[in-house]
């Protein structure tokens, strides 16, 4: 393969010095049609078997700013009735119902959607891609997480809505305290929301990394581009610690199995370790995306290159990092001693400086340039006050002294939305602001804007500031009511005065947005602000015309011509040469061109598959066991269909522009299917370890009685037996790599062999704790044991389906040594199924004896 | 001339300075909890093991420091174009501040009080 130099400009292609003008004129032509037949997107109410980001994500942000919406419209009800002492609006059950929801669905059903839409609709043109590597998943994402989202917001109006508080905290949450099926729809709901969560961070990691434009190496890239690879990345660690919670709290309540019940061995305290180790990084995942957008619209507002570039990104991998040390600061008043807690305190105080350098970096950038008074500035302006005063409240609450005070009243209410709605949602109100000329045939209104962001500005700080003082008088968190005779009655008055002030900014908003936003995938209003990055090209329903070759960090201000060059097809693929949808894979440092990836069109398996996965989740819930399992049953079956149009024949070099021959086929590491597959093992390992946290945090709880009560252990023979079938199931899929390339059959027999050990050692293992007597209801220490096992079983039997793929492509000739991204896949996951395993073993097996 | 792609390995390497700082960080986390919980560590070693364990992060990050140093170059004087991993001097440095900051309690707190109200 020929690799151009690192300068990766492409101003005169050959063809054009070879060629007459008007020959350019007919194939140029030619070109944008091929590129506009193959993109076109499906018509009429086709369109929701749409992939492409352009479209998913125009679905993604509207369905996350319907939620914003809806627990807005809760945030108002709560505000109602807490305007006037010993109100009766609202009963207490309903109350802590919809506080519930209300933090609920603005976390997991609006923040988090909500940038990672912006990250599916924006990144593909910020990077000069034709689409993201993996655009069914991208839409699986989108639909199971609006359906789950409809369906769990949908409990409110049946009175089945949770009721524990959005961190859902045992013993609270058990069925002994909750009886009914609130909890089970947050817990099923919420945990599947999540899994969606996790596949569009995969998207987006491998998105940031891999198809990029060429010659935007990482210097280069833009900063929301940045702030998204470190959100995905963190979630891919985050998120997995509140899944595994999910999964324990469920068993307990669906099976008795008593992680989180004290008297039996298990701790409720473990459910705010593994809550709070998602809980805090989530609000820099929320916040940091938003801090990727201030960056970019500082920046074109003030007309300037961000000042401090390097810094930022320094502040912002530095904040990806410590966010993880923070958890504890939720928990400085559970008990724990004083010195975990002071190192908990001194990270939380820390992590203010990389938040700073930012804050400094965007008044320097707006310093040194001139800023333009535009909506989008207004808001960031007003982003820039709210969050930093947030800040600054956050490190008095990192303070162990003075949180033991604040904690769990009005204050900490105002701090978290100071630094949540300061922190995402006005940056999120200037980016739609500001992007909205780049992806609607109209602008959105200024005089519209400005009034929305005052009324927004005025309400915010006339509902919050109030609650600091409240907070300070002692008026407690999640109240229904309180008597007259405490003196909070004015305050919680103009608080409410305050949130309906913040409502009409919203409602403003939103008359603008039906009266001016026009969403279209080819006709935009342009390039108004006169922004500097890619995004802001031509854009069609395909992309870029040709993929530009980038040589700075705002190409648009620095390479002169290349809109127009671009639009004229000079630069990158600017046609199809294999007929399909494409788009540059690069290598993830430099940018250089690697290679061309085919990508999927239109297509129904990924909604029907998120609408079945919905639908197994939520008929869980309410127990109706059979159609569930039909339901799983089909979503896995629609999962297979997708996959199976996976992984095309190979093609040779093809001429993707610039003089530029690339393979149309990869393979190997280098593939962005086995980058996938990595990151799936990346979030699986997190889950484990999880696991491996928890059953040591519960060792330490009741020491003295591990195994519990005297529970016999399994014949350390059992383990060797285990242990040595893992081995041999690897190897076998080592073995069954190598006949890959010269005996499908023998192939065939060794990933069956492979796939049956790992199933005959799970098999041994729990076999071998059943037959001492163990049962999982039985403690806290004997639950984790068949926990070890249910989670290797999941591994397992993602496995077994795979292997069954590999198996059918064999059999149908659409898997060789050379077209083998299904089989490495598998293989990836075998070899991490035998780690984990081992782990596992070492454990449940090795640990018991080692301390006995 | 051909251009050589860099691999994410180097890229994470690039990442040394918050590796150790949470690597350090979670050791402390990890050792105070088992010497305060019972199980474990005789309570008064924490102090020692902790100090031991700031110094060898902070060996640690200073090492990666003269390596980032010397690989990287000051990234001002690189051209945009080359300044891939120009973030991990100034990363390391700050990685350094929080090892010692999130240390200090080592130095002036009782290990096993109880933290509570």
């Amino acid at each position: 393969m020929q690799l151009p130099p690192i300068s990766l400009g492409c101003n005169s292609p050959m063809t054009d010095m070879v060629t007459s003008p008007a020959d350019d004129d007919t194939r140029r032509d030619a070109e944008r049609k091929q590129l506009g037949r193959i993109w076109a997107p499906p018509s009429g109410w086709r369109i929701i078997s749409a992939v492409n980001n352009t479209i998913v994500g125009y679905f993604y942000i509207g369905a996350a700013f319907l939620f914003f919406l809806l627990a807005g419209i809760l945030a108002l009800l709560m505000r109602t009735q807490l305007a006037v002492p010993s109100n009766t609006l609202l009963s207490p059950d309903t109350y802590n119902q919809i506080f519930t929801m209300h933090g609920t669905v603005m976390m997991f059903l609006f923040a988090v959607p909500a940038v990672e839409a912006m990250g599916i609709l924006l990144l593909p043109q910020m990077l000069g891609a034709r689409d993201l590597p993996f655009p069914r998943l991208g839409a699986f994402a989108f639909w199971a997480y609006f359906i789950g989202g409809l369906v769990f917001f949908g409990t409110l109006f049946f009175e089945l809505a949770p009721s524990g508080g959005w961190f859902m905290y045992p013993p609270l949450t058990s069925t002994r305290f909750s009886p009914g099926i609130g909890a089970d729809f947050w817990l099923l709901g919420i945990g599947f929301i999540e899994i969606s969560a996790i596949a569009g961070a995969i998207e987006i990691i491998v998105g940031v990394l891999r198809t990029r434009a060429p010659g935007m190496t990482l210097g280069r890239m833009p900063m929301f581009a940045w702030t998204m690879l470190i959100f995905a990345t963190m979630i891919v660690f985050a998120f997995p610690a509140v899944i595994l919670a999910t999964i324990m709290l469920e068993l307990e309540r669906a099976f008795g199995w008593p992680f989180f019940i004290a008297e039996k061995g298990g701790d409720a305290l473990l459910w705010q370790h593994l809550f709070w180790f998602f809980g805090h990084p989530e609000v820099y995942i929320i916040f940091l995306p938003a801090a990727g957008m201030v960056s970019m619209i500082v920046a074109t507002m003030a007309r300037t290159p961000l000042v401090a570039h390097n810094l930022i990104v320094v502040a912002l991998i530095a904040t990806g990092f410590f966010s993880f040390g923070l958890w504890v600061h939720h928990m400085f008043t559970t008990g724990i001693p004083v010195m975990s807690l002071s190192f908990f305190s001194a990270a939380s105080m820390a992590v203010a400086i990389p938040s700073g350098i930012q804050v400094f970096a965007w008044i320097a950038t707006i310093a040194s340039g001139r800023l333009q008074l535009a909506t989008p500035a207004l808001f960031i302006l007003g982003f820039l006050f709210i969050f930093t005063l947030g800040g600054l409240t956050g490190v008095m609450v990192a303070m162990v002294p003075f949180d033991w005070q604040a904690h769990d009243t009005y204050f900490v209410v105002a701090h978290l939305h100071y630094v949540l709605v300061g922190g995402m949602v006005f940056p999120l109100f200037a980016a739609i602001y500001y992007w909205a000329p780049a992806l609607s045939r109209t602008p959105l209104s200024e005089t519209l804007g400005r009034w929305s962001f005052c009324l927004m500005f005025l309400g915010f700080n006339v509902a919050f500031l109030p609650m600091h003082l409240l907070g300070l008088w002692g008026m407690p968190r999640r109240v229904y009511t309180y008597p007259a005779e405490m003196g909070w009655q004015t305050l919680n008055l103009v608080a409410t005065a305050g949130a309906f002030t913040l409502a009409a900014g919203v409602a403003v908003f939103l008359v603008d947005l039906i009266r001016n936003l026009r969403p279209s995938v080819s006709e935009h209003a342009g390039n108004v602000w006169s922004a500097g990055t890619l995004e802001w090209m031509p854009g069609h329903v395909f992309g870029p015309r040709s993929i530009p070759g980038v040589e700075s960090r705002y190409p648009l201000w620095h390479q002169a011509n290349l809109q127009q060059e671009s639009e004229t097809g000079r630069h990158y693929l600017p046609s199809a040469p294999t007929g399909g949808r494409e788009t540059i894979v690069t290598s993830p440092i430099e940018a250089l061109p690697q290679y061309l990836l085919r990508l999927p069109g239109p297509g129904w398996s990924p909604f029907l598959a998120a609408a079945f996965t919905a639908a197994f989740f939520m008929l869980l819930t309410v127990k109706w066991v059979t159609v569930a399992t039909a339901c799983g049953l089909l979503a896995i079956a629609f999962i297979l269909i997708w996959t199976w149009s996976n992984d095309p024949e190979p093609v040779g070099e093809v001429d993707i522009g610039c003089g530029v021959a690339a393979p149309a086929y990869m393979s190997g590491p280098a593939s962005p299917a086995w980058w996938a597959t990595v990151i799936v093992m990346l979030v699986a390992g997190s889950l484990y370890l999880s696991f491996v946290f928890s059953y040591l945090y519960l060792w330490t709880v009741a020491p003295k009685s591990w195994p519990a009560a005297g529970a016999p252990l399994v014949p350390i023979a059992n383990a060797w037996g285990a242990a040595a079938l893992l081995v041999a199931a690897g190897g076998a899929m080592l073995a069954a790599n190598t006949a890959l390339a010269f005996n499908r059959a023998g192939c065939a027999v060794l990933v069956c062999a492979s796939a049956a050990a790992l199933v005959l050692a799970l098999g041994l293992e729990v076999s071998g704790h059943l037959a001492t007597g163990l049962r999982p209801e039985a403690s806290g220490y004997a639950a984790l044991v068949y926990l070890a096992s249910a989670l290797q079983l999941e591994v397992v039997a993602a496995i077994v389906v795979i292997a069954l793929v590999v198996l059918a492509r064999l059999a149908c000739g659409r898997l060789s040594h050379a077209r083998r991204v299904t089989f490495e896949t598998l293989a990836l996951l075998t070899y991490y199924a035998v780690g984990q395993g081992l782990l596992g073993l070492l454990l449940v097996h090795g640990f018991p004896r080692g301390i006995g | 001339m051909k251009a050589r792609p860099r691999s994410m390995l180097e890229f994470i390497m690039a990442l040394n300075g918050p590796i150790v700082w949470a690597a350090h960080f979670f050791f402390l986390y990890l050792a105070d909890a088992l010497a305060c919980s019972g199980p474990g560590l005789a309570s008064e070693t924490i102090r020692w093991i902790g100090a031991t364990a700031t110094v060898v992060a902070l060996a640690l990050t200073f090492l990666s420091l003269r390596i980032a140093r010397a690989t990287c170059g000051r990234g001002s004087r690189t051209a945009e174009a080359e300044q891939h991993f120009s973030f991990a001097p100034p990363l390391i440095v700050l990685s350094m501040v929080a090892i010692l900051w999130t240390s200090i309690p080592l130095l002036v707190l009782p290990t096993c009080a109880p933290g509570s109200v």
